[in-house]
């Protein structure tokens, strides 16, 4: 039975298509630009950026909450941007879904069908099937009191399914549940699109979630003047974090942040070095072959990025000399399953020109962020080290990235930023 | 352990006494009050001072910070939000990775929630007056541009507004506020809502042992129809001749009547040189409360306002002077013989009631005796048999 709920289920195509979208608001402020982007029927796709990044306001294009003003969207073969929200057969998904104490589960789940009048046939095949994907057939005639925390949170999404949408929509659906409970219903999402395979788009300021969730990932930044367009790189979450598209996608996603700082390439007999503030390293094929082009920055001033997990002390991975740093302790942060050492580079911090405009609009300059740069390392936990120590740190130059300076682009980039992303 | 962050607005205690090092359920009863509230998802306990009684609701300080946010915004703009008077922040008491927050906001008086209403499996002849609550409450937040996102009737309380019943936001943890909602988002809040009283009625007619499928499922949908009703009525554009400026008048008494205030009129042409196009910017839901403030300092909800003006506007066309200076007299003699004297009085022979919707229950009571008797009754006369009859309110029936 469990086969045919999802087979039936699958037979609603929604693929959702975006092309050079845009909203502008009456007020002539531009909230989204030139969005080029498909998700594939079945697809999960995190929509991810700061506040202010157009990322619910797309969401909302997608549903019909949004008038489009520009370009088109198309669910499934039909375009939709004068279709009222109503007949996109797709479902916003609520931050809260509560359960009601008297109602037995089956009525918790059933009673919005009831809303809109469908047969007691259907709504019993609907709540049935439902209950089914979700395991909570055995408690139907249970009231929620009776219930699990987790089975709570399965009937609450429930809820949500018996209506069967092509697509969901989800808008920070966790952001009202404490911690724990985010936890949890990010795997119980994860778990239920396995099963359902229907098209999901999520949206969240949270990259942990994005990274944890979204078979792809669409970063997306504001718009402003001199970029009028949000979308700045989708892939799936291993691809954006291993090989960010430019300086905005390598310093948001991955936690702590990617380390950044000038540098510049030297060549030195067969081999590359990349000469940072405090050190030389040598540069792994891998790097040099993972960004295209490369050799035409040799000599030149470049912004080179280092994750902290691609770092480890020296005492743990055994002395790699061509490959070491010297960093001096200022802060060890230890947390069980790792330790952070922070430390610093002799460097003022880099500066795009994003930056740049930052710091215009609050009437500073580049000079007012001082001249050295924080740099934090993720090592073993079994290293001790305290501040003012000096410790090695071993860097795996395999995975070193490289961005240039001007454009804050990463070098070999195959899709800038500004290109339609399909 | 640490000290928390309190952020208070003036005019208000600052709750630095109270034992912010343990979770609200584990407050000493002591330092807490009893109030009637509805069902919430987070723990709300009830403080009082000399300044009143204040609602705590712990929460994660993230949603805390968003529900204050949007608590002051609204502040601002409408009487039918609880007042957010402070933001608490305990980063270090947590079982979670997460700092715990609370919000703090002043309890509406004289309220009640929902179930206090509910007949039955319903609210009987009280239903038209739960629909013109929310669907009003609805109407006045999506004209502020607050989206509610989770609009039911137990995250609003209650408080008879004459012979009507006014409806306050008091939860707004997934609500946000933009410059101003589109239509789809209004549909969106109003299928929360929908849904979301659906459940509320289907959990009623469980609880009282009923089927489901025999609860008042469409009252949600009734309340849409009658927000979209108004709606249209707030937002109708008007084309114009030059000949129908009285038709502007019209116009504005008709918002006025509604209860809400306008703010700009805009005229621009319409049609070449012969019609115009005129559309309100419509204000809060505040128009007879404001009016009745100005003239005689008295707060009222929006109805009571209404009614009392009245009773204001009678005794002065009975007593009068009409002129400006007569008015200010008149008023004067009002506020000082009839309202202020028959308010202690209410407040004597019915202590904890709200003196205010008292006053507005015996002016109903005068009405129905002068129709009665078919001639006028003065207001005192009606004080001592609406005492002796137990102090009879408005017939929702009748309203």
């Amino acid at each position: 039975m469990l086969g045919r709920a999802v087979e039936r289920w699958k037979g609603s195509v929604a693929e959702i298509r975006m092309e050079d979208l845009g909203k502008i608001y009456p007020d002539g402020t531009r909230a989204v630009g030139d969005v080029n982007l498909t998700i594939e029927d079945g697809e999960f796709l995190v929509l991810v950026g700061p506040s202010g990044c157009g990322k619910s306001t797309i969401l909302r294009m997608i549903a019909g909450l949004e008038d489009i003003t520009e370009g088109t969207m198309t669910i499934g073969d039909r375009v939709v941007n004068d279709v009222p929200a109503k007949d996109r057969d797709i479902a916003m998904v609520f931050q809260n879904y509560a359960l009601y104490p008297h109602m037995t589960v089956f009525d918790n789940m059933a009673f919005g069908l009831k809303l809109r009048k469908f047969p007691k046939d259907e709504i019993a095949r609907r709540v049935n099937e439902a209950a089914e994907i979700l395991e909570i057939q055995d408690f139907l005639q249970r009231k929620p009191k009776a219930l699990s925390g987790g089975q709570r949170q399965r009937v609450a999404m429930g809820r949500a399914i018996v209506r069967e949408p092509a697509a969901f929509l989800m808008d920070e659906p966790l952001s009202n549940l404490d911690a724990k409970l985010r936890v949890q219903m990010r795997s119980e999402l994860e778990r239920l699109h396995s099963r359902l395979g229907t098209t999901t788009v999520y949206v969240t300021h949270d990259q942990v979630e994005a990274m944890t969730l979204g078979d792809r990932v669409a970063v997306l930044r504001p718009v402003s003047a001199a970029r009028p367009y949000n979308l700045q790189q989708v892939g799936p979450p291993s691809e954006l974090y291993a090989h960010p598209n430019n300086l905005f996608v390598a310093g948001f996603l991955g936690s702590p942040a990617m380390n950044l700082t000038y540098g510049h390439l030297e060549a030195e007999g067969d081999q590359v070095l990349v000469v940072l503030p405090n050190n030389r390293l040598k540069v792994e094929r891998e790097a040099i072959e993972d960004h295209p082009g490369l050799a035409d920055y040799m000599g030149k001033e470049l912004v080179v990025g280092l994750r902290p997990n691609a770092m480890e002390a020296a005492s743990v991975v055994g002395p790699d000399p061509q490959k070491t740093m010297q960093a001096q302790v200022e802060v060890t942060e230890m947390l069980g399953a790792d330790t952070y050492i922070h430390f610093t580079v002799n460097r003022a911090p880099v500066v795009t020109p994003d930056i740049e405009e930052l710091l215009a609009d609050t009437g500073r300059d580049a000079s007012s962020l001082g001249d050295t740069t924080n740099f934090i390392a993720r090592v073993s936990p079994d290293i001790r080290v305290s501040r003012g120590e000096t410790v090695e740190l071993v860097v795996d130059t395999s995975k070193l990235h490289f961005f240039d300076p001007a454009t804050g682009e990463r070098i070999g980039a195959e899709q800038p930023a500004a290109a339609a992303i399909v | 352990m640490g000290t928390p962050r309190l952020q208070i607005r003036p005019s208000n205690p600052d709750f630095l006494d109270l034992p912010w090092d343990s979770r609200l359920d584990d407050w000493p009863t002591d330092r807490l009050v009893e109030m009637p509230s509805g069902v919430h998802r987070h723990p709300v306990k009830f403080v009082a001072y000399d300044e009143g009684v204040y609602a705590i609701k712990e929460l994660p300080v993230r949603i805390a910070h968003q529900e204050y946010r949007v608590l002051r915004v609204m502040n601002g703009k409408s009487h039918r939000v609880a007042e957010a008077v402070g933001l608490v922040e305990r980063d270090w008491l947590d079982h979670t990775d997460e700092g715990s927050g609370a919000v703090i906001t002043r309890y509406v008086e004289h309220s009640f929630p929902y179930r206090r209403l509910v007949s039955g499996s319903g609210f009987g002849a009280r239903r038209h007056q739960m629909m013109n609550a929310l669907a009003g409450l609805l109407v006045e937040l999506h004209m502020a541009g607050c989206f509610w996102g989770d609009c039911s009737l137990s995250n609003v309380l209650y408080r008879f507004d004459a012979g009507e019943i006014e409806a306050i936001m008091i939860d707004a943890e997934t609500s946000r506020i933009y410059s101003e909602l589109s239509d789809g988002q209004r549909g969106e809040d109003l299928e929360i809502m929908m849904e979301n009283i659906a459940g509320e009625m289907g959990d009623i007619a469980a609880e009282t042992g009923g089927d489901v499928e025999a609860a008042d499922l469409t009252l949600g949908a009734d309340i849409a129809s009658r927000y979209h009703a108004l709606w249209s009525e707030l937002t109708e554009e008007l084309i114009l001749t030059r000949d129908d400026a009285y038709r502007i008048r019209q116009r504005i008494a008709r918002i006025n009547d509604l209860g809400f205030s306008v703010d700009d009129i805009e005229i621009t042409p319409a049609d070449g040189v012969s019609h115009v196009r005129m559309s309100a910017r419509v204000g809060g839901r505040t128009f007879n409360s404001d009016a009745l403030r100005q003239r005689t300092g008295i707060e009222a909800s929006e109805n009571q306002a209404r009614i009392i003006l009245s009773d204001l506007n009678y005794y002065l066309a009975k007593h009068g002077d009409v002129s400006a200076t007569g008015k200010s007299v008149g008023t004067f003699k009002w506020i000082t013989g009839q309202w202020e004297p028959l308010l202690a009085k209410i407040t004597e022979v019915w202590p904890g009631s709200d003196p205010v919707q008292g006053y507005c229950d015996l002016l109903n009571h005068r009405a129905r005796l002068a129709a009665a008797r078919g001639s006028d009754v003065d207001t005192f006369e009606a004080f001592d048999s609406w005492v002796a009859e137990g102090f009879p309110g408005f017939d929702p029936e009748e309203v």
